[in-house]
């Protein structure tokens, strides 16, 4: 990780990061296509290839291509990480004003970048790719995305049409304040939008897959509802975590009482305490108090930690 | 990235021999200390390269740190560190660490373990990886620990993958940065290859032979091996679940919640509908104590996340080989 801030690079006003996993073939034609698509287009740019500890040939080529082209950075990860260390990291490396992330398997089309572009000079945040015809197997892989999207948007209460969608455009300056890790890619626009970053969306181009085999499962589904349950929780009570706790501590204290309640009239009538009721009452107020508890836990992780980057987010764009 | 000022002349083109800093912890278990010493010494001078010895004596054992003294006065290069107290063989490690100023470390054993004329193989066969360890091989053991290691070594295979089948043998040799990224505490240099495979390191296993004069006929006791399979949950959960605790807890906590909440409402349903009285029904006990339970998983995974994400920034999930231009 050798940053080189005193060398005089002439800052770039676009950064291209593409994660690559075993792609040696789509390389080439690749970085053909991001050079083709943005030459014409006369700005400073630079492209980053992160390669994600593949197996095959992509380091050597990708650096092949790194040699005659010094817009080019190549980072290789000692091992395989995934897909979002990757653009963490293609992120955290990139010098550019405008931050554009897409798959290295040749599926999004470069010649879509200038649309992106003109997007984010309208004033938006973040402009998000969808694939509106897209070119992927039925059942595994488009039915799973539409659940998953939807389950995001009724969740969220963000409509993104496409969260999986690689193609993307992020100011730096915001993308760059969102801690990035575990698959959180996915909600990118989700948590920034909840933020109060203005995102838009547009109709990419997709092309079925040439090379390669594709490297997701459907298994995505427990993952996508686990995070976006932490998402939700995360955003919502970000700044009062005890807001949570607290409800669901009044929840159960409710709960608990209205089971007290049950065995003691029954004890009234009946001269014997229901003692399984009333347990199980006294269960429910434990669970009460033990709740509190964490939401007091909490409060005190969140004035150690730095839990602001969300409020941060939201003073640098109003 | 080691900037040689020194222009080298001289057609060969062999690299500067690194120096191998040699880190003995000496904790509970330890044989003579000078006849060690000098089996480790004699090895290594065999393989051609520049060594340093540091020992690093835990706590309470006088006796060893008074012998290490004597052979220093006698001329004897080595690093002494002394403890004030028993920290644990990872910690002693970590300060031998701190001392050693070659770019290869290699921890040995105070004990015997392996032959140590077996000691220049480990070295030459360090080449590109970035740490070699050792198993002994043909072992010479009891039936009862055999069994025990097998079925130890099977579940640190499921866990984290074919990387090594003898954990308890200190025997290892592994380049400097491997120290520098990964945090040893505790009981967990045991398990430093796999922390180093984890972190992306290129790992190598040889055979070498077990020492003749290892104390074959030593057992251990139960609450030894006990201690081993907590620190390697404690392993598994850092490898797999560091960044997203909720998948961990959330299956747990979502399993028991689901069961209790099952229970609960089987009971209440047969209690509204056909009047089965709950007090007879010591199961709905059992339910409740399942919801109860599964929420406070479920509670303790989400403190956990919160944890992760305040500290996001801070820990990089990701460890760069090179990056070119």
């Amino acid at each position: 990780m050798v940053q080189h801030p005193s060398e005089s690079w002439i800052n770039p006003d676009l950064s291209v990061i593409v994660p690559l996993y075993n792609e040696e073939e789509s390389v080439g034609p690749l970085h053909e296509a991001i050079v083709g698509a943005l030459d014409p287009l006369g700005m400073e740019y630079e492209i980053l290839f992160v390669d994600d500890g593949s197996k095959d040939a992509t380091f050597r080529k990708a650096s092949e291509l790194a040699r005659r082209d010094r817009r080019l950075r190549v980072i290789k990860f000692r091992r395989n990480y995934g897909q979002t260390p990757a653009m963490a990291a293609g992120i955290d490396h990139a010098r550019g004003r405008i931050l554009i992330t897409m798959d290295g398997d040749l599926q999004n089309d470069p010649a879509d970048i200038p649309k992106f572009l003109d997007k984010i000079n309208e004033g938006n945040d973040i402009v998000c790719g969808w694939r509106h015809k897209r070119q992927d197997k039925l059942i595994t892989r488009k039915i799973p995305s539409v659940i998953a999207n939807w389950i995001i948007g009724r969740i969220t209460g963000v409509p993104i049409k496409d969260n999986g969608c690689s193609l993307k455009a992020y100011r730096a300056d915001i993308i760059k304040s969102i801690p990035l890790y575990s698959d959180m890619h996915r909600f990118i626009p989700a948590m920034t939008s909840m933020a109060g970053t203005s995102v838009a969306q547009l109709k990419v181009n997709h092309s079925p897959r040439r090379f390669g085999v594709s490297k997701y499962g459907i298994s995505r589904i427990y993952k996508v509802i686990i995070d976006l349950l932490v998402i939700k929780t995360l955003l919502a009570f970000s700044s009062r975590p005890m807001h949570l706790f607290a409800t669901g501590g009044l929840l159960f204290m409710g709960l608990g009482m209205f089971t007290l309640f049950l065995a003691l009239k029954d004890s009234f009538r009946q001269g014997s305490v229901d003692f399984m009721l009333a347990s199980g009452g006294l269960l429910f107020l434990i669970l009460a108090f033990f709740l509190v508890l964490v939401g007091l836990l909490c409060e005190l992780i969140n004035k150690t930690g730095s839990f602001r980057a969300f409020e941060r987010l939201k003073e640098t764009v109003e | 990235m080691n900037v040689s000022v020194i222009p080298q002349e001289v057609s060969e083109k062999e690299t500067p021999l690194e120096t191998i800093s040699v880190i003995v912890p000496v904790t509970e278990r330890y044989d003579d200390v000078g006849e060690m010493y000098r089996e480790y010494k004699e090895a290594l001078s065999q393989t051609g390269r520049p060594f340093e010895m540091i020992y690093v004596v835990e706590g309470h054992f006088e006796k060893a740190s008074l012998e290490l003294k004597a052979l220093k006065e006698t001329g004897e290069k080595l690093t002494l560190i002394k403890h004030s107290r028993t920290f644990g063989e990872a910690t002693a490690i970590h300060s031998g660490f701190l001392h050693a100023s070659g770019e290869i470390i290699m921890t040995l054993p105070a004990f015997h373990q392996v032959d140590a004329a077996e000691l220049p193989k480990l070295v030459h066969s360090l080449g590109d990886n970035d740490m070699v360890i050792a198993r002994r091989w043909p072992r010479e053991d009891s039936g009862w620990n055999r069994l025990q290691t097998r079925v130890f070594h099977s579940i640190v295979r499921r866990m984290a993958g074919n990387i090594c089948n003898d954990l308890g043998c200190s025997v290892r040799i592994f380049r400097r940065k491997v120290l520098e990224e990964i945090n040893l505490y505790g009981d967990l240099h045991r398990f430093l290859p796999i922390l180093s495979h984890k972190q992306g390191f290129r790992i190598k296993e040889i055979d070498l032979r077990q020492s003749p004069k290892e104390n074959r006929v030593r057992t251990y006791e139960f609450g030894t091996y006990l201690r081993r399979m907590i620190d390697l949950l404690t392993v598994f959960f850092l490898i797999k679940f560091t960044k997203k605790p909720l998948r961990f807890f959330g299956l747990t906590g979502s399993v028991v919640l689901a069961a209790g909440a099952g229970i609960t409402l089987y009971l209440v349903v047969s209690r509204l509908a056909f009047g089965v009285a709950l007090s007879d029904r010591p199961l709905f006990l059992v339910g409740i104590l399942f919801v109860v339970l599964g929420l406070q998983i479920f509670a303790i995974g989400l403190i956990g996340e919160i944890i992760i994400f305040t500290h996001a920034k801070d820990i990089k999930e990701y460890t760069v080989a090179q990056i070119i231009n």
